[in-house]
């Protein structure tokens, strides 16, 4: 790749309207560079500054050069702020960046990159934080009106939740939002992103949720023998008895296993 | 036949297609502006989004199908019992629009095509045939991506291939459709080895999941007309899809297929119950909200890692229907398409290879010989 340099011109001489507000700053030791009399490096310089003006024909070998990874916000602001600073130019910019950053224009990016904008400026730093791609986001394009359900977003990005329950948290919150649940419902209440997670499974699922909690306690009275757990779980599509046997002596095991014949019994009336 | 023309906006005809006998057809039945020669596909850039998927269906693209046409049914993963059946794919993507759709999953091209080559496929089934399987019980299904006759009435390709089915009487041809598309192929000569099939569902799930499709009650008189004329029928209570009223629906179902048909008019049935790549999740929840049982339904991933109901919800279901099915007359046979063995056996007591009257629908040796070919 090769960008050749121009001129340096004062950064005061400089349009600021390309800043898309980057997560990192650029690094001091090097002098911010333009475009087209435009910056794309150094927004915060002081207007005393110099910005290196760079060869006409190397936009997107710039961008990759002075930002060799971009999250997906950080890509839908850049280029937000390229259609409105060159409209002319835009579809030739688009496809190729987007390339230069791993990803193919396609209408069903462009309107996640669309929602994606409409939200607060934490949630997409928290998308590109935790690495995001546009699968993820999906959950955004069935809803009819994202500004609705922004408390929820702002409310996510401060969970210290991990990519894939964060991931999963969006999917399930948008759900239950447009199944009618109240966006103060959903609101996380509670630190815990696990037990925040399983509530929400719980209201998404909330059937299966009842007959299972209906069953694990009802397992939990069962007359176990002594060493032996016995736990109502699920396993994916099916749930049923999970059991742990401590046991030490062949004589032992085979007088647990005779108990746990009549707990079989006992199984079967209630199935 | 003015209905389906009008459901389309353009035909695209591939300049390599422009000879075939349905370019030529689709070229006499619409208006000259709504038809043009392409040189190149149609290319759809990345993964499609929910309004070109739904235009999609709108769009119709002929071209020549350039791989292999006869492949395995998808069902035929370990652990999953499924029928011993062929899929003859002729096109790709369909004219109705199901809130389940599994081609919601994959398809990435934003026109519904058709192939314009099926002397090709025919050409291949015609190896298969001299490759020892004439004699064999081969059963060759044409409704895997696109509907088997739903689109009929402007490729007339059900007259091809029953024409051709003529030839090879130990195999069976199998359509299957939620259209009621059949007086096309009504009368042509046969060989009794074709059959229509039906996946029916209560009219409430068709009114609210089965979007564009023919109502039962049209589909039930298609299969009735199909009966008159020698075909024969099967039906697939398939999806199965939960809803607060299921029982009344689904036994109001049953209950009117037993009063309209004869177990031995309907030989094979199948249940089976909700299920969908977790991949067109997305597609549908974009497409038909969160309004649709379908979107709504409480599904886990399985052991193929499909969403479905509970495995308990899915046992009920079918055991319902079986039962329902029993007590007007216990000759109905129901098979359980895309099934574990544990769900056979909790349902109906034995193995899908335990029972007799499936022994044609499951033999290895078929379909190993069928895939050496
Ligand atoms: S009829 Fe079949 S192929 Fe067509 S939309 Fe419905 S499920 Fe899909």
């Amino acid at each position: 790749m090769v960008v050749r340099l121009m001129l340096l011109k004062p950064i005061s001489q400089c349009s600021k309207c390309l800043d898309f507000l980057p997560r990192r700053p650029w690094p001091q030791v090097f002098p911010a560079l333009a475009w087209r009399g435009h910056l794309l490096t150094g927004f915060h310089r002081p207007p005393t500054d110099m910005a290196l003006e760079l060869d006409d024909g190397g936009l997107v070998d710039a961008y990759k050069a002075a930002y060799p990874e971009l999250g997906l916000s950080e890509l839908a602001r850049l280029l937000r702020a390229l259609e409105a600073t060159f409209p002319e130019y835009f579809l030739e910019f688009r496809n190729p960046l987007c390339t230069a950053y791993s990803l193919r224009w396609s209408d069903r990016l462009g309107q996640t990159i669309q929602a994606l904008l409409q939200t607060q400026l934490s949630f997409q730093t928290w998308v590109d934080d935790k690495k995001l791609g546009p699968r993820d986001l999906s959950p955004l394009l069935a809803l009819p009106e994202i500004s609705e359900f922004l408390p929820y977003t702002e409310a996510l990005a401060r969970l210290p939740i991990s990519k894939v329950e964060g991931v999963r948290a969006l999917e399930l919150g948008v759900e239950l939002f447009l199944l009618g649940r109240p966006l103060n419902d959903l609101l996380p209440s509670t630190d815990s992103p696990s037990l925040y997670l399983r509530r929400l499974e719980q209201w998404r699922r909330p059937r299966t949720s009842e007959n299972d909690e209906a069953w694990r306690t009802d397992v939990a009275q069962w007359p176990w023998p002594a060493q032996v757990q016995g736990q109502w779980q699920r396993f994916g599509d099916q749930a049923g008895l999970e059991i742990k046997i401590r046991t030490t002596s062949a004589d032992d095991l085979k007088k647990k296993l005779e108990r746990l014949n009549s707990i079989g019994e006992t199984w079967s009336c209630k199935s | 036949m003015q209905e389906l023309v009008a459901k389309f906006e353009h035909v695209y005809i591939d300049q390599t297609a422009v000879g075939s006998s349905l370019a030529r057809r689709l070229r006499e039945l619409f208006p000259d502006d709504r038809v043009s020669v392409v040189e190149a596909p149609p290319l759809a850039a990345g993964e499609l989004s929910a309004r070109e998927f739904s235009r999609s269906k709108r769009l119709l693209y002929v071209t020549p199908f350039k791989g292999k046409f006869f492949k395995r049914c998808p069902g035929s993963r370990p652990g999953l019992s499924c029928c011993n059946y062929f899929v003859l794919n002729w096109g790709l993507q369909c004219d109705m629009n199901c809130s389940y759709c599994y081609l919601q999953s994959f398809i990435n091209t934003p026109m519904l095509t058709i192939y314009s080559n099926l002397d090709d496929a025919l050409n291949e089934l015609r190896e298969i045939g001299e490759a020892g399987l004439k004699a064999q019980a081969l059963r060759v299904g044409t409704g895997e991506t696109v509907d088997s006759l739903s689109l009929d009435p402007l490729t007339l390709y059900s007259q091809t291939l029953i024409e051709f089915f003529r030839d090879y009487p130990a195999w069976t041809l199998e359509f299957k459709t939620k259209s009621n598309k059949v007086d096309q192929f009504l009368n042509s000569p046969h060989a009794g080895n074709v059959v229509v099939s039906w996946s029916v569902n209560p009219q409430h799930i068709v009114e609210r999941e089965e979007h564009g499709t023919a109502s039962l009650s049209e589909r039930l008189e298609a299969a009735h007309k199909c009966v008159g004329h020698g075909y024969r029928l099967a039906f697939h209570i398939d999806p199965m899809i939960w809803h607060p009223e299921w029982r009344e629906n689904y036994g109001a179902l049953v209950d009117e297929i037993a009063a309209r048909f004869t177990p031995e008019q309907l030989p094979y049935m199948s249940v089976g119950a909700l299920r969908f790549q977790p991949e067109q999740r997305a597609m549908m929840r974009e497409r038909f909200g969160l309004n649709s049982y379908v979107t709504q339904a409480e599904t886990f991933s399985g052991r193929d890692g499909k969403l479905r109901y509970d495995a308990a919800v899915r046992q009920e279901m079918f055991q319902f229907v079986l039962q329902r099915f029993h007590a007007h007359n216990p000759a109905w046979r129901l098979f359980m398409c895309m099934e574990s063995p544990e769900t056979w056996l909790k349902v109906a007591g034995t193995s899908p290879f335990k029972q007799p009257h499936m022994h044609d629908l499951f033999d290895p040796k078929v379909v190993r010989a069928a895939e050496a070919t």
